[in-house]
């Protein structure tokens, strides 16, 4: 997360009616009542949103499950909100999520680049293409 | 299949590892790059040119590219 700060439990109420709009939208993944992990999309303007993702436990970092969420979310964005692009900022050293957003179809925008973070734009076109042989895997993989 | 083959193949399907940190005893999951959708890429991949399809068990149990091998020759 870009801020760690202590908040209580007013200012996080607050700052769920402030994000409860059509420019916001967060899903929680649950498998087996077990929560997965938070994954949403914020400041949606000009057919482009801000995706972001946080598991709950790092045993779901290997699984095909958070793989499934982040299909069923982009394919959300992409097919039912019709954004054109998905973006995200990538901590640099966070290599686990610079390769799951490549597989995305994640392409680096090196001026929104900074020194820390990786600036990413996911297409629509390019999601539905990187991510054809997965979805294909997907659907015979239990 | 050769060994070196799997192998070769193996290490195509990362974009930033380099080829010389993966060989036969490299335990996969320690790799910077692994992800959930990394490991999906690499069922993809033995699926599409093995015509085998690892299960989310099979997989669950390799640890090493030799581990992934061995379990493809036995399937």
């Amino acid at each position: 997360m870009v801020s760690n700060e202590y908040i209580t439990k007013e200012m996080q109420e607050k700052w769920f009616h402030e994000i409860n709009n059509k420019f916001n939208y967060y899903f929680i993944g649950e498998y087996k009542n077990e929560k997965v992990g938070v994954i949403s999309i914020r400041n949606i303007q000009d057919n482009c949103g801000e995706g972001a993702i946080y598991l709950a436990s790092e045993k779901f970092e290997d699984s095909s499950i958070v793989a499934r969420m982040i299909l069923c979310f982009n394919d959300f964005v992409f097919d039912e909100l019709n954004l054109e692009f998905i973006c995200s900022h990538v901590k640099r050293d966070n290599k686990k999520a610079i390769s799951s957003t490549i597989a995305q179809g994640g392409i680096v925008d090196d001026l929104k680049s900074t020194s820390d973070y990786v600036y990413f734009k996911i297409s629509r076109d390019n999601y539905k293409n990187k991510t054809k042989k997965i979805r294909k895997i997907l659907n015979k993989v239990k | 299949m050769t060994k070196e083959e799997f192998l070769k193949g193996f290490q195509e399907q990362f974009d930033d590892t380099d080829v010389t940190q993966i060989s036969f005893d490299t335990k996969f999951r320690e790799l910077e790059e692994w992800s959930s959708m990394m490991a999906l890429i690499i069922i993809a991949f033995i699926d599409e040119k093995y015509s085998k399809t690892l299960s989310g068990e099979d997989f669950k149990n390799c640890n090493t590219v030799e581990d992934l091998f061995q379990l493809l020759n036995n399937k």
